[in-house]
């Protein structure tokens, strides 16, 4: 079947297609973007073609590309793969008809469109991906062309921003090649089905797995890095800030899930049921959640809160994950120690919760990102800026921006009736789940968590919900309800009725429409999209018995979206009322960024380390390397390969009495210089010439002479006598 | 038969180049038509002969004993590295002619420039073909001899230092392949070159440790020419030839006989049985790694546009030398892979440095900002050729990058392991020191004026741009569809082709 390679290929031949265009045909801007609007909604067709497949039953299988990059290209069709990519040409369906306004006076928008498509091929690619290999080979393709979308103003600022971008992924990519050629090596394969076989094969064996786990580290440097996991989101502000609206909704709404994806087929694939993975991935997913969320709260910025939020939200997801692997270890030690039925059950349906939670929070997170980032691009549109004080205020008397935001706003902030209160309630239902599980049984099985561990998680887990309420009411305060600090620009906002245009409204009101519907009937819509897009079809066997829906709206479920409501009014009330909303100057209140600047990881610790302290070492032991040879024969040169030095006579004396005597007048200089004493020369060499020749003249007199010959002859005569003596 | 067009393709170029020098033409053109005919000429006659290519070995002249003689042999490695050979001789000699045009000196020496040039052609088939270890010793010196004049050409005071040290060096580096000659002599069955090694294991019984030194030795002797760490520097500054020497000459046809000939040193003469597992090995592998992140890094901290990729050379080389110090079949394979790969790739990237020397007039990486505007055909081909040099999978650089770390994870050596590592971190500062121009020359940034840059600027004629289109077309199909090649390479590193 090759169905899933035409949904990859299609927007390639779009982007040959617009690129010969652009040369041939006059560069009529408004056909272009129809063109992209009808390349987005085409490649959707295809995307929900393979979905119809899948649900009428018509088997997709595998489909060969052979011998591309050496390995050649796998494509599969799963459910998961199969919502993700109807959602990838979905986002980029209604960011076309966003970009038709957004984009509209736009001087580079061919080049853009260009890069976009390539980048929405890409991005199919990496969700049907079969392999390993096929997934890095398009996440690779996704990070360059993306880089595009944040270089694109070619403002100082974007170009740093894009400078760190390709960096982060670039280094990213090569992390996760090092896993794939350890993968490679390992488990001999780099198909995912096959993958999950033979790691479970080599774990049953009880053989060393210490380097799936290297191989799983560095991938998800990689994958992390596009997620925006803590410790390698130091690009997200900046890329986030400088693409355009459109782009920077893609980036939220579907490039991050690539690389969540990417750490869901390491999680569940490469290393099933490694509790210890599981809890790392938890461990980073919590502090992702937390400090996305702080740094949400104390931005003042529209777009950079955005992103923050767009980070914790990650953070969430990951926690998800985290919570899958650690529950699948736990399904695996109840299995060997022989706990059955409704104990097992139990854990099952915990199971369950985690990867429903964790699927529909993606999803929940990509719909309200392209809501929050088109609505932050209509804003653009019209006052230029992202800085909270100048857009306040922009949004009194706009109705349809006014509830698509907020449904957006309370829909990531987890109030009920919303979607995202479904997905949070899940993740925090397997998280409480789990620690009861813990706490009734856990002593007796080896896991990787403990349940004081799991009380935190649940409590920052609350907390984070706590701060996207927080920071969403900042920004919906700001936008809706105060007025700007300027009355003349106020005037201005309020009088403007025509803000966007009615493809602009189409392409959030489309995107806003689930979110009530999935919030008002979870059990109808979102429990069967979740159950739908298990990443792995194994599961599926396993949860076809859990047949209970969960009560959304019992007390139980609604208590803990109200600990966050407090907690989120606690923070706003006390964080932006009170430390953010400053008197800037006379009479005028306004926001300010109150994060330490220089708490700034990207700037103070990747980029000082990478441009300043290790090109210092390493160029000063470069240098000395690269000059060794050069230094040694020199050394050699000046030495003991020393040119001879040019034969000269000396005109009186020889070497001895020469060097002697020059020295004894340096002597004699230098002590006239000390006592200070009036220096007249002696001329020792000389003297010691006259000495010389002295000498010899009277050696050799005594030579020639007969006495001399007779005393020699005595000392001969001597010395033969003593040796008679001694040897006799 | 075989024996006369071996030495027909050896000594041919070297007549033409002769025959350049007595002949008078009355125009450019038709100088450079007859010096294109006798290199195309002679790439026709190599395929010829690689086609029918003979693994035994054919003897010329006996000198003493039965070990000394002078002998060629076509296997699987000559028909690899005299196939690459032949194919950039033409394509580099067709691009040479507009680069001469442009150069100060161009007129006065072009003549014999052109003699060594398709001379060195002559010899590199030498060294290719040679069916022992003397005669590629032979060889190898030859080939210093006719290049220094290559470095010299300017006749710059650079240009003469450059030259100097590129003939010390190498010289020195024979010397001490000269040793393991010797001692190949003494222990050895044959000097003749034959897969699995020619010691004689019950003569070298008590003095393996002694073999191995011998080893060492000769594998930097040898890698004098393939720019091994400490033994590099003449390789940045032999930079100042004209940019067809480097190109051809420092990216491919002289420091890749420093690479063929470690390969026919490791694999063919002291055998990777004997040497496997020893100290030799590990001692030179970290050497070899070490160098592949030394000379990235350097090349991230140069801001000459050709010396940087020289450095990116060096560390390029030491992928090749890792492949070959893996010690395994497949570490042989992905070797040879990258070393045709390289040649295509670092060869692409010089030619598109040379451009910007003839076209626009700079040497600084700074000088490049907004020039894709101007020569935009370059550029894309430049961007191509970088990508591929990072390794981005779709391209030939990361076929040949994959089948290293294959081996090098196969072999189980834990310092293979750190090898594969490095590589990657070489490949990252491949993409800040490649990506760097790249995106200089696409994004000036805003503030840019595009006035600045002279209008003259554009991209190169046709014998520029005939070169680039093929080479950029091999980066592709190489990448994309790789497997014929690599079963031949795997074939060859078996010993079976």
């Amino acid at each position: 079947m090759r169905e899933t390679f035409t949904a990859v290929l299609f927007p390639f031949v779009m982007c040959m297609i617009v690129g010969l265009m652009s040369k041939v045909k006059s560069k009529e801007k408004k056909t272009f973007a129809l063109i992209m609007i009808l390349a987005g909604a085409w490649e959707l067709v295809l995307a929900l073609y393979l979905l119809s497949c899948d649900l009428r039953g018509i088997g997709i299988g595998v489909f060969e590309v052979p011998g591309v990059g050496g390995l050649g290209l796998h494509f599969l069709y799963t459910g998961f793969r199969g919502i993700f990519g109807v959602l990838t040409a979905f986002a980029w369906f209604v960011t076309a008809l966003f970009s038709y306004e957004y984009m509209k006076n736009d001087t580079n928008v061919i080049r853009y469109d260009l890069y976009n498509l390539l980048t929405l091929g890409a991005t199919m690619g990496i969700f049907y991906a079969a392999d390993l290999f096929t997934l890095f080979f398009f996440f690779e393709m996704m990070s360059f062309t993306s880089f595009m979308w944040v270089a694109h103003r070619q403002t100082r600022e974007a170009l740093y921003a894009a400078g760190t971008y390709l960096g982060i992924a670039v280094a990213g990519g090569m992390a996760i090649l090092m896993g794939v050629f350890i993968v490679y090596d390992r488990l001999g394969t780099l198909a995912f089905d096959a993958m999950y076989g033979r790691a479970a094969e080599l774990m049953m064996s009880g053989e060393d797995i210490t380097w799936l786990f290297v191989a799983a580290g560095c991938m998800f440097v990689g994958f992390g890095a596009k997620a925006s996991a803590f410790p390698v989101h130091v690009w997200l502000p900046d890329s986030y800030t400088e693409a355009p609206a459109p782009a920077t909704a893609l980036l939220s709404a579907v490039l991050s899930k690539t690389g969540i994806f990417g750490i869901l087929l390491i999680t569940l694939d490469m290393l099933p049921m490694q509790g210890s993975w599981g809890a790392f991935i938890l461990i980073v997913g919590v502090v992702t959640m937390v400090a996305g969320g702080i740094r949400g709260v104390m931005s003042g910025n529209l777009k950079i809160t955005l992103a923050y939020s767009s980070m914790s939200q990650i953070g969430f997801i990951l926690t998800g994950v985290g919570m899958q692997s650690l529950l699948a270890e736990y399904l695996m030690a109840a299995d060997a120690a022989g706990v059955e039925g409704e104990a097992a059950s139990a854990i099952i349906e915990v199971f369950g919760l985690a990867i429903n939670g964790t699927c529909l929070h993606m999803l929940n997170h990509s719909l309200v990102k392209l809501v929050l980032f088109m609505a932050a691009g209509v804003v653009f549109m019209q006052v230029g800026s992202y800085d909270l004080n100048q857009v306040r205020g922009f949004g009194r008397r706009k109705p349809f921006l006014l509830i698509t935001f907020v449904l957006a706003a309370a829909g990531v902030g987890g109030i009920p009736l919303l979607n995202g209160y479904v997905s949070k309630t899940l993740l925090h239902e397997s998280i409480a789940g789990y620690r009861e599980l813990l706490a009734q049984s856990g002593s007796s099985l080896a896991l990787s968590a403990t349940p004081v561990m799991m009380k935190a998680v649940e409590a920052l887990f609350l907390f984070s919900g706590g701060l996207t309420i927080a920071y969403m009411t900042k920004l919906f305060v700001v936008l809706f309800v105060e007025k700007n600090s300027d009355k003349k620009v106020q005037e201005a906002y309020d009088a403007k009725r025509e803000y966007a245009s009615v493809l602009t409204k189409a392409a959030i009101g489309v995107c806003a429409l689930p979110i009530p519907l999935v919030g008002l009937l979870p059990n109808l819509v979102a429990e069967p999209v979740a159950a739908y897009g298990l990443v792995r079809f194994g599961l599926s066997e396993l949860l076809r018995h859990q047949q209970e829906h969960v009560h959304f709206f019992a007390l139980k479920n609604l208590s803990g979206a109200l600990v966050s409501i407090l907690v989120g009014a606690v923070v706003y009330a006390v964080v932006v009322r009170f430390m953010m909303l400053r008197g800037l100057s006379a009479g005028y209140k306004g926001y300010r960024d109150i994060f330490p600047s220089w708490l700034n990881m990207e700037k103070y610790v990747y980029r000082a380390v990478l441009y300043t302290a290790v090109p210092f070492v390493l160029g000063i032991i470069s240098r000395i390397l690269d000059s060794i040879v050069d230094i040694l024969v020199v050394i050699l040169r000046k030495t003991v390969y020393s040119d001879r030095e040019l034969p000269y006579e000396l005109p009186e004396g020889n070497r001895v009495t020469h060097r002697i005597g020059v020295t004894m007048e340096r002597v004699r200089l230098v002590y006239c210089a000390v006592m200070r004493k009036e220096y007249t020369p002696k001329n020792y060499a000389h003297k010691l010439a006259i000495k010389e020749i002295d000498v010899f003249e009277n050696f050799r007199i005594i030579e020639r002479s007969l006495s001399f010959g007779l005393f020699m002859f005595c000392v001969g005569l001597g010395l033969t006598m003593i040796y008679l003596l001694v040897v006799n | 038969m075989i024996f006369g067009l071996i030495l027909t393709v050896i000594l041919l170029p070297f007549a033409g180049g002769m025959l350049l020098q007595v002949l008078k033409f009355k125009e450019k053109k038709y100088k450079q038509f007859y010096i294109f005919s006798y290199v195309l000429l002679n790439t026709l006659l190599t395929y010829v002969l690689l086609s029918q290519g003979t693994t035994n070995l054919i003897r010329v002249i006996n000198f003493a004993g039965e070990k000394l003689d002078f002998s060629f042999k076509i296997d699987g490695m000559s028909m690899v590295f005299a196939g690459l050979v032949a194919t950039l001789w033409p394509l580099a000699t067709l691009y040479s002619f507009p680069y001469m045009e442009h150069e100060h000196n161009g007129r006065v020496h072009e003549n014999i420039f052109y003699m060594f040039y398709t001379a060195t052609y002559g010899v590199t088939l030498g060294i290719a073909m040679s069916g022992n270890m003397l005669t590629m010793y032979c060889f190898y010196e030859l080939l210093t001899l006719v290049t220094v004049p290559l470095v010299m050409h300017t006749l710059t005071r650079e240009a003469v230092h450059a030259s100097r040290k590129y003939f010390y060096y190498s010289l020195g580096g024979a010397a001490f392949a000269f040793i393991g000659l010797i001692f190949l002599l003494v222990y050895g069955d044959s000097l003749a070159f034959t897969y699995g090694g020619v010691l004689n294991l019950s003569q070298v019984q008590n003095k393996k440790d002694l073999l191995l030194l011998i080893y060492v030795l000769a594998f930097m002797g040898f890698g004098v020419k393939a720019a091994v760490c400490p033994f590099n520097s003449w390789l940045p500054q032999a930079g100042v030839a004209p940019t067809p020497v480097t190109a051809l000459l420092h990216a491919v046809a002289v420091v890749k006989s420093g690479a063929f000939a470690i390969m026919r040193l490791t694999y063919y003469s002291f055998g990777i049985n004997f040497l496997r597992g020893t100290w030799a090995q590990y001692l030179l592998l970290a050497i070899v790694i070490f160098t592949i992140f030394y000379g990235s890094s350097m090349a991230v901290k140069e801001t000459h546009i050709k010396r940087r990729l020289a450095y990116s050379t060096i560390s390029n080389l030491s992928y090749i030398l890792f492949g070959v110090l893996i010690m395994t079949p497949l570490g042989l394979a992905g070797a040879l892979c990258h070393m045709v790969f390289h040649g295509v790739m670092k060869i692409c990237s010089f030619f598109c440095a040379g451009a910007f020397i003839t076209q626009a007039h700079v040497n600084f990486v700074h000088e490049l900002n907004g020039m894709a505007k101007r020569m935009p055909k370059v550029f894309a081909v430049f961007t191509v050729s970088s990508l591929a040099l990072m390794g981005v999978p779709g391209l030939c650089g990361f076929v040949s990058k994959w089948h290293l770390a294959k081996a090098a994870f196969a072999s189980g050596n834990l310092l293979a392991y750190v090898g594969v590592g490095v590589l990657l971190v070489s490949a990252l500062l491949t993409a800040i020191y490649m990506l760097g121009i790249v995106i200089r020359a696409y994004f000036p940034g805003n503030a840019f004026d595009y006035k600045t840059l002279h209008e003259d600027i554009h991209d190169p004629d046709w014998r520029m741009m005939l070169p680039f289109f093929l080479f950029v077309a091999a980066m592709v199909v190489f990448g994309v569809y790789s497997a014929p090649f690599v079963e031949f390479f795997a074939g060859v590193a078996r010993g079976l082709i």
